[in-house]
């Protein structure tokens, strides 16, 4: 419940520098880390194609995505002629904010000591904890939306429509299961999270207590929530030719892309924090070495996240929210239920998990039912009379 | 206010980062704009017609189904955090309010509510077009050596006559 | 349902049990609430009713998630009729209980448990059977049936008895809210109709907007009294005397208003019209007994429990509203020719008749408006059951015309739907006449002589139009369109009256029968001949006009009825 120990003596000069440093290194990190992932992905990937991948800025190209940075801030920047001017400009920076202010909540693990003041090394540790992701990827929802809606262009804005019915349909996936680590560990504070799940390398961690399958159900979420590949559905090349950020150059599309590898980013460390145990790990050579178990554990998951897209193809639109709304939206729920049931004991979570597959059943029948009626609908649509002049295509 | 402060700078700073790099942008980048640039990009298509206005009305409905589980969410964490308090209360409370969300969610679904693209059961049912074969739909262009000089590319495997059938089963009349 | 009621529980600042930490409000730590609300006794039996209402929506829900659509109709509406049977029963159950026990406040006080609300629980389960009961042949006959009617129904009528029961403004509030946001929809169910989707549209704005009127009068009332209770309002009322009232005297103004909105009492009365004629008519008929109800419930409440020490008050404005809504629904029936319309000025004015029973204060006052309410529901449903019958397919006539001639084709419906008019004309020997005479007793009883003598005039005028229409039924059934107009149609004066309410645009009442609506040249009109084809009694509808009407006879010539509601009149 208490914040951080920072703050125990008001606010002094001393304090205000090291909350100045603190928020600089979060925003310095969420950036280093961005233009390493962007050169991370292209070698993986080059790697798992058999190519080579980017190799002549710097030492094996390692400079190459802070070139891709630097040039495009030389290309022209211009406004389209039917854009909404306002929100076409404001789009990037609702975009961004949201993608860093995230990570601002992730704790990376112990605590420092700087000229007597003793800080965590986490930028915040607010009291509605984890709703503050929630709320920065429901915020993050509008920077994709404005930003297709406000070019005035026809394939921005399928994409935008595209995406914010993908992104609210996953976001009711993230919020049951992140309510399922809740009611493990009965807080919403990131801190106390990640303080539950410490002790006893894996066998702690909220991925077992809960049962791996919540922790599945929120990385595929979260995999689509990011807009990642295999659901990158908003930025389809083939279909709508590149997506809600088509009508910006220069630095605007830069933004959004920077915002999109921050997320992606931030997912991976909010992924270890809620289920891997954060910081949580065997201690090497007798030193606590938290924020080394964090960086290992982020980069093996943005390994994963790469290896998703080097292997698996684009899912259709359809695929795509079925897989949401009728397999892993119902699933959450029952997942939640179920752990929630066994939190009380044997029994309860074994009614639960009655009642879960009793449901099951009926989503099921349901489903069979909703495509009979479905099917009599277009039968009944492709019987009646289409007066001329009106198209009968969706 | 000790925890409001820090996530204020961090986006003062995001801001700030990002109205710089426009800054450095209008500084560094040239500015030529022409019709071309600034209309909207169709692949190359001039564009004729305006933005639509509408869409299907499955994504309203998307949206408000929606809004019933971001409900549910809001009231399942105050519920998450003092679960351990409320015990077997709490279970059975949650289990109900969970059944009413989750009946109308099943009710949903069996009005076809989230069925999108085409009806699986009539795409499965469809006849197959016997008359449609690789070697009816799929054009084979010419190599260049078989082309005829002063003539357009065509298919080799249609007739030179001009009364041949046309190629491919998708023609109008098919 | 449940789900929603414990939410409201958690977070409400209960009486700790005395083992039980303390609770003081705005210091609620989590554990301390968590304690409490673990405690708190949750006595389904006092919400019986409600729950049997809300399961039994959700069991006819999953029916239909696994049954393919359009397979069994009648199943909906057996279940639905069972269901309400069930409720029914229930409340009789809850009757003799509250009987044997003492009324009790229960589940986190939030729900009064008297008679005063398990007689609204019977009243309106009673209406929902035959809401059921109705709508069963009409919607096979428009082609609407499915199972989302019955749901909405049993959800309204849930809604209301939460209004009903309610002991605070919040559960007020809920209840209101699951009320109306069922009958938006209702209203809007006829999907080929467009005077449904336009009168279903027009309740819910005008509707979520009294709601908002209401919700902002419960939190002046919250602010000027520091609860959102009724007993506790009453207890701080009397108790003190507050130097400047005017945020309790707005907070009760805005009160009366939302909730008047719902009874449809003049001025707040615009939207009943048309959403009476949009409504599906079994609808109509189940939304003038449940939504009224539940509206005056909620009024009895606020009003007699809540605000019990500012009668001198709020029964002058009462008072106002009594008398507008008296003489503007009996004048304007008058210039109505749309039957359903006309029915809707009517229960305008039939509402007059219960808020001079709420302007008396007084028990002898509360008791004739209670049974003026369960005998209107019986009324209201036997008469919008007729209308539904000789409306015909698509709701093509429902014209004065369509019911001409009645009295040959069917002389046995005939005879039912005369003794409902002659009822709500306040006829001797039928329920209506004795509903009048108690509430204008009571008024006379409180010396409200004024009052009591524009209800006797409002009944004279009503009197007027349910005539016409009882004329009508034994009028012949040929047109004569030359001729002078000499019989009833013509002697009740069917002209409309400039100025005062637009007959409907022939574009929205589709069917032949609006071409000869508005034909007319100079005033006589011409009412179309009735259609053809003989009137047929589905069983269903049949077995409801038999209970309503001998329900009428009966409550009009014995006293077990008022005893009934007499007891009802002890609150909590």
């Amino acid at each position: 419940m208490t914040g951080d120990p920072l703050f125990a003596h008001g606010l002094n000069l001393a304090v205000w520098i090291i909350l100045v440093v603190k928020v600089i290194a979060v925003f310095a990190i969420v950036m280093v880390s961005v233009l390493f992932m962007v050169m991370y992905e292209r070698w993986a990937v080059a790697w798992l194609g058999v190519r080579h991948g980017p190799n002549r800025a710097g030492p094996r190209g390692s400079l190459q995505s802070l070139a891709d940075g630097v040039k495009l801030f030389f290309k022209e920047a211009f406004t389209p002629a039917r854009a909404d001017k306002v929100i076409y400009k404001a789009a990037p920076y609702i975009a961004l904010a949201p993608a860093i202010l995230a990570m601002s909540i992730v704790p990376f693990g112990g605590t420092i000591t700087v000229a007597g003041h003793t800080t965590r090394l986490q930028l915040v540790d607010p009291p509605w904890g984890i709703l503050f992701f929630l709320m920065c990827s429901g915020v993050a929802v509008y920077g994709i939306m404005l930003a297709g809606w406000s070019s005035g262009a026809k394939y921005s804005l399928l994409a935008s429509v595209r995406a914010s019915a993908q992104m609210v349909s996953y976001e009711a996936v993230l919020g049951l299961t992140i309510a399922t680590v809740v009611v493990v560990t009965g807080s919403v504070h990131t801190s106390a999270i990640v303080a539950a799940q410490h002790g006893g390398f894996l066998w702690h961690w909220n991925i077992i207590h809960t049962a791996l399958i919540p922790f599945a159900l929120y990385s595929i979420a979260a995999t689509a929530e990011i807009t990642r590949a295999p659901f990158d559905l908003v930025e389809a090349e083939e279909e709508i030719s590149g997506g809600f950020n088509m009508e910006y150059s220069s630095i605007g599309f830069a933004l959004f892309y920077l915002a999109e590898y921050a997320n992606l980013v931030v997912q991976a460390a909010l992924i270890t924090t809620l289920w891997l145990g954060g910081p949580d790990g065997p201690r090497i050579a007798g030193n606590s070495v938290g924020p080394l178990w964090f960086f290992i554990k982020v980069m093996v998951l943005l390994y994963i996240f790469i290896w998703i897209r080097a292997t698996l193809p684009r899912v259709r639109y359809d695929q795509l929210m079925e897989l949401g709304w009728k397999r892993l939206i119902p699933a959450s729920l029952a997942m939640l239920m179920i752990v929630a049931g066994f939190q009380v004991g044997r029994w309860w979570g074994l009614a639960a998990f009655g009642g879960s597959l009793l449901g099951f059943a009926l989503l099921l029948r349901a489903i069979d039912v909703g495509q009979d009626a479905s099917a009599m609908e277009v039968q009944i649509s492709a019987d009646a009379e289409i007066p001329s002049g009106r198209g009968a295509s969706s | 206010m000790d925890q409001y402060l820090p996530i204020v700078l961090l986006l003062v700073v995001a801001l700030a980062f990002a109205a710089g790099s426009f800054a450095a942008s209008k500084l560094l980048g040239p500015s030529r704009p022409t019709g071309a640039k600034t209309g909207p990009y169709e692949s190359g298509i001039v564009p004729q017609a305006p933005v639509a206005a509408r869409f299907p009305v499955r994504f309203f409905l998307v949206a408000m189904i929606f809004i019933i589980f971001d409900i549910e969410v809001i009231f399942l964490y105050p519920w998450a955090v003092i679960y351990h308090q409320l015990n077997t209360f709490g279970l059975a409370e949650m289990a109900a309010f969970a059944l009413v969300v989750f009946v109308s969610f099943a009710y949903l679904v069996s009005n076809g509510a989230l069925d999108w693209g085409p009806v699986k059961k009539l795409a499965r049912k469809a006849p197959v077009n016997l008359t449609r074969t690789t070697t009816s739909t799929v054009r084979r262009v010419p190599r260049p050596d078989q082309l005829i000089d002063g003539m357009s590319p065509r298919p080799v495997d249609s007739e030179p006559e001009p009364t041949a059938e046309p190629v491919g089963a998708g023609a109008p009349e098919a | 349902m449940i789900g929603l009621l414990s939410h409201t529980l958690v977070g409400q600042t209960v009486q700790a049990p005395a083992t039980g930490c303390q609770v003081t409000p705005g210091k609620v730590t989590g554990l301390c609430q968590a304690f409490n609300s673990l405690h708190i006794p949750v006595e389904y039996r006092t919400i019986l009713p409600l729950l049997v209402l809300s399961i039994g929506a959700l069991v006819l829900l999953v029916i239909s998630a696994v049954l393919p659509k359009r397979s069994r109709p009648g199943l909906y509406p057996l279940l639905t009729v069972i269901i309400s049977g069930l409720a029914a029963g229930a409340s009789v159950f809850q009757w003799i209980d509250v009987g044997n026990h003492a009324a009790t406040k229960a589940i986190g006080n939030q729900i009064f448990y008297d008679r005063f609300s398990v007689l609204f629980m019977l009243l309106i389960s009673v209406a929902t059977l035959f809401g059921a009961l109705l709508s069963d042949s009409y919607l096979q006959r428009e082609g609407l049936d499915g199972v989302e009617a019955y749901v909405l129904m049993l959800l309204a009528s849930t809604g209301a008895m939460l209004m009903a029961a309610s002991a605070g403004t919040i559960m007020l509030f809920l209840g209101l809210e699951i009320m109306s946001i069922a009958l938006y929809v209702m209203t809007a169910y006829h999907r080929r109709r467009a005077a449904s989707g336009e009168g279903g549209l027009k309740y819910f704005i005008l509707g979520s907007f009294s709601s908002a009127i209401f919700l902002y009068g419960a939190a002046l009332a919250y602010g000027a009294t520091g609860t959102t209770q009724f007993d506790e309002m009453s207890v701080f009322l009397a108790r003190t005397t507050l130097p400047n009232d005017g945020i309790l005297l707005g907070g009760m103004a805005l009160l009366i208003v939302g909730l008047g909105f719902k009874v449809a009492a003049v001025p707040f009365h615009f939207w009943s019209p048309d959403v009476y004629e949009a409504a599906p008519t079994p609808f109509t008929g189940y939304m003038a007994a449940v939504a009224k109800a539940a509206g005056f419930a909620g009024l009895f409440r606020v009003l007699l429990e809540g605000f019990h020490s500012q009668e001198a008050n709020w029964r002058p404005a009462i008072w106002l509203i009594a008398v507008l809504t008296l003489l503007v629904g009996s004048v304007l029936a008058i210039a109505q020719r749309d039957l359903k319309r006309m029915m809707a000025y009517s229960s305008i004015s039939q509402a007059g008749y219960v808020l001079i029973g709420l302007q008396s204060a007084s028990s002898q006052g509360t008791a004739g408006a209670l049974f003026y309410l369960l005998t209107y529901t019986f009324i209201i449903a036997g008469t919008f059951a007729v209308i539904g019958l000789v409306q015909g397919e698509g709701e093509a006539r429902n014209d004065l015309g369509a019911i001409r001639g009645l009295g040959r084709r069917r002389p046995g419906l005939a005879l039912v739907m005369l003794l409902f008019l002659l009822a709500q004309a306040g006829v001797p020997f039928t329920s209506g006449f004795l509903a009048k005479f108690y509430v204008i007793a009571a008024a006379v009883n409180r010396g409200q002589y004024a009052l009591a003598i524009i209800g006797m005039l409002a009944a004279a005028i009503a009197a007027f139009f349910y005539l016409r229409v009882g004329l009508l039924m034994y009028s012949s059934p040929e047109v004569d369109e030359t001729k002078e107009p000499t019989d009833g149609a013509a002697l009740a004066g069917l002209r409309p009256i400039p100025g005062f309410d637009t007959p409907r645009e022939p574009a929205l009442s589709q069917g032949p029968g609006a071409v000869a609506a508005s034909s007319d040249g100079d005033g006589a009109v011409a009412l179309l001949a009735p259609p053809e084809g003989r009137v047929e009694i589905p069983f269903t509808v049949g077995i409801t006009l038999a209970v309503c009407a001998a329900f009428t006879i009966f409550a009009g010539v014995s006293s077990p009825v008022l005893d009934f509601a007499k007891h009802a009149t002890t609150y909590f």
